[in-house]
């Protein structure tokens, strides 16, 4: 080896490709969701208006104080308590249900959009990584196969059958997505098949 | 794949909710409740997939810039992450070191947009053994840290490391190295073996069964022949680890030697599954006792040990040797009394307390009195030592050599391990000389073998320079 090659090898430090600077970052918005969750947020102020009028408004100022400085997630926690506290006893599940999607909508946008792009290795193409793409469908079809589900079994068997039934089917496909991984990973422990006689 | 705090607490709001919407009945928060839980199941599907992705893709190599080491020594070693495509997370790498090792470092964090990474460490090797590397750890969390996934990634490898002994031994006589110092030995007696040993005129009281008819017919007297006797040879090894011997630079001090020797002794009596037995003393006295036996766990157990021991402390200051009775005499006879200085002088060379008590009071003495209680039949004796206590090792060659015992002494000349006394050449040559002449004495005895043992560059370092100034003087 000769001297320079070694001195290469001493010095060799981790090749680090930038992500892509998110614009919303240049102009100060340290948000989670960017611009459409903007837009869906705007969409929220006009549902929380319809369902509760001045509190409606005060509630969404808080909901978007939390969109500012905390993950998605808490926004859409929070929105469910507000939605509780603005909407009447007696009013009918259609007319919360907008309201309701955008908040799912903002946790599918935080699926498909909040975390920055990456390069590609000549630090030219910005790419749509395809497996967010793919997280963003599971959610959506997460999103109707459960609420479709509870929906139902709510309509047929009541709430609380309609909770469990939802949970089973969470914990079910937590389970085999784990799963699924470990046996990627070949890390399940190998079972022997029983002789048949 | 493990769920941290921060899932379940997610988890939790979604279970919150559902509960709320039942109690509230309000069938809207269960499907907020649904909402969250899909989220969950989409990060975990995106994480199973970026997981399943990061290990496919990434290569770690592991590897030491040496694979066989000597104890105590410090290898440099590489660890390089390749992956095909820069990384979309963080992920840390672990190696495992094995046990007995120390890393300088084990864990890395490759940050996320690198491709490739190339980090050295340091590995501390303290005890000998064969070490096994195993393969490095791929550790992944997703950008929110609601999951971890830690995979094996890359080969193992496996080090020797080499316990630390002294290199080049000499063992000889006089400079010369002695061909061989084990093996099967001459028991020096007949009796009933299967190698001829000779063949003798017939005496009274011969069995018949020893007759040799052919030489009988061919000399026309009765002669019978002789076998050698087939005994086992039962070995004593006598190893000194007191203070002196731990003159020299280490590995190459005077007890790493001894110890080689030591335990090259034990090998051979395992080879011929002679019965061995091992004293080891310090300068308090005996520090462990074998007794004789042929099992393995024996010889397993001496050289375990043997190879383990260091010399011991000193805790008084008093080194002076007892003086030879009849050294002492001559001297006292050339006190003739006549002048005052001679009157006081005297008293001084007299002896206070016996000879034999205070020779017995030496701790090597004393383990070969200890070990001669065991010797029966034939006994060969090794003593391993050097010359510092040279009237006490006379003593105790003497009485090792009792019956029909044979004695190996194994010294270690304390002038080849003093390094600064190897500058000046003339003087080690002079304590060299006075230590052959005390081996001399030694070999001298009946059935004694005395052996010097040390470096052998050192040694000829010796031999060789003094030896060119004899040739340009003359």
């Amino acid at each position: 080896m000769t001297t320079d090659e070694t001195q290469q090898e001493q010095t060799d430090t981790p090749v680090v490709h930038e992500r892509t600077p998110d614009w919303t970052r240049t102009f100060g918005w340290a948000t989670h969701t960017g611009v459409a969750g903007l837009l869906i947020l705007l969409g929220l102020l006009g549902g929380l208006w319809n369902l509760g009028g001045l509190i409606g408004v005060v509630t969404w100022s808080g909901l978007v104080l939390t969109w500012l400085f905390f993950p998605t997630i808490a926004v859409v926690a929070l929105g469910q308590f507000a939605l509780a506290a603005v909407t009447p006893t007696d009013v009918a599940l259609i007319t919360v249900l907008p309201v309701e999607g955008l908040l799912l909508a903002l946790l599918a946008v935080d699926v498909l959009l909040s975390e920055p792009l990456l390069f590609d290795k000549e630090g030219l193409n910005l790419q749509l990584p395809p497996l967010r793409v793919q997280a963003g469908l599971a959610y959506v079809g997460a999103v109707v196969v459960l609420a479709g589900t509870v929906l139902w079994v709510t309509d047929t068997q009541g709430l609380v059958a309609a909770g469990l039934t939802g949970a089973i089917l969470v914990t079910t496909a937590a389970y085999v997505l784990h799963r699924s991984l470990l046996y990627a990973l070949g890390q399940l422990p190998v079972e022997t098949e029983t002789a048949r006689d | 794949m493990d769920v941290t705090r921060r899932y379940w607490g997610t988890a939790a709001l979604a279970g919150l909710l559902t509960v709320w919407a039942v109690v509230l009945a309000q069938p809207f928060m269960l499907i907020g409740a649904a909402g969250i839980a899909a989220w969950l199941l989409s990060r975990q599907y995106q994480f199973v997939r970026l997981a399943n992705q990061t290990v496919d893709q990434v290569i770690v190599t592991q590897r030491l810039d040496r694979t066989r080491v000597s104890a105590e020594e410090t290898t440099v070693g590489t660890i390089e992450v390749d992956s095909e495509q820069p990384l979309a997370e963080p992920v840390q790498v672990t190696l495992s070191a094995p046990v007995g090792s120390t890393l300088s470092t084990d864990t890395w964090t490759i940050p996320a947009g690198t491709d490739h990474i190339r980090q050295h460490f340091e590995v501390t090797w303290p005890i000998a053994g064969a070490f096994e590397f195993e393969k490095p750890t791929l550790s992944m969390t997703d950008s929110l840290g609601l999951f971890r996934q830690t995979a094996p990634v890359g080969a193992a490898f496996s080090v020797t490391v080499e316990p630390r002994v002294p290199s080049n031994i000499h063992i000889g006589e006089g400079g010369d190295r002695i061909a061989a110092g084990f093996g099967e030995h001459d028991a020096e007696t007949t009796g009933g073996g299967l190698t001829p040993a000779k063949v003798r005129k017939y005496v009274a009281g011969d069995s018949i069964r020893q007759m040799d008819w052919k030489a009988t017919a061919r000399l026309g007297e009765p002669h019978i022949r002789e076998f050698e006797a087939e005994t086992d040879l039962k070995t004593v090894l006598i190893v000194d680890h007191r203070a002196t011997m731990a003159t020299g630079r280490d590995p190459e001090r005077k007890l790493d030697f001894a110890k080689q020797v030591a335990i090259a002794f034990a090998d051979s009596a395992r080879d011929l599954a002679d019965p061995l037995a091992c004293y080891t003393v310090g300068d308090g006295g005996l520090t462990r006792t074998f007794s004789l036996a042929t099992n393995d766990d024996q010889y397993r157990s001496i050289t375990r040990y043997l190879r383990s021991v260091e010399p011991t402390t000193t805790e008084t200051t008093d080194t002076a040797e007892p003086s030879n009775p009849a050294r002492t005499r001559q001297i006292t006879a050339r006190l003739s009394g006549t002048t005052p200085f001679e009157t006081k002088l005297r008293p001084f060379f007299e002896d206070t307390e016996p000879y034999v008590q205070r020779i017995a009071n030496q701790p090597l003495f004393a383990a070969v009195q200890t070990a001669a209680a065991q010797f029966d039949g034939t006994v060969r004796a090794v003593i391993v030592t050097d010359d510092k206590h040279r009237t006490e090792l006379l003593e105790a060659v003497k009485l090792a050599r009792r019956g029909s015992g044979r004695v190996v002494v194994c010294l270690t000349p304390t002038t080849l391990y003093e390094p600064r006394r190897l500058g000046d050449i003339e003087t080690a040559y002079e304590r060299y000389t006075e230590f052959e002449d005390f081996r001399r004495e030694l070999a001298a005895l009946d059935r004694v073998t005395a052996l010097e043992v040390g470096p052998a560059d050192r040694l000829a370092a010796i031999l060789n320079r003094t030896q060119k100034r004899s040739e340009v003087s003359q």
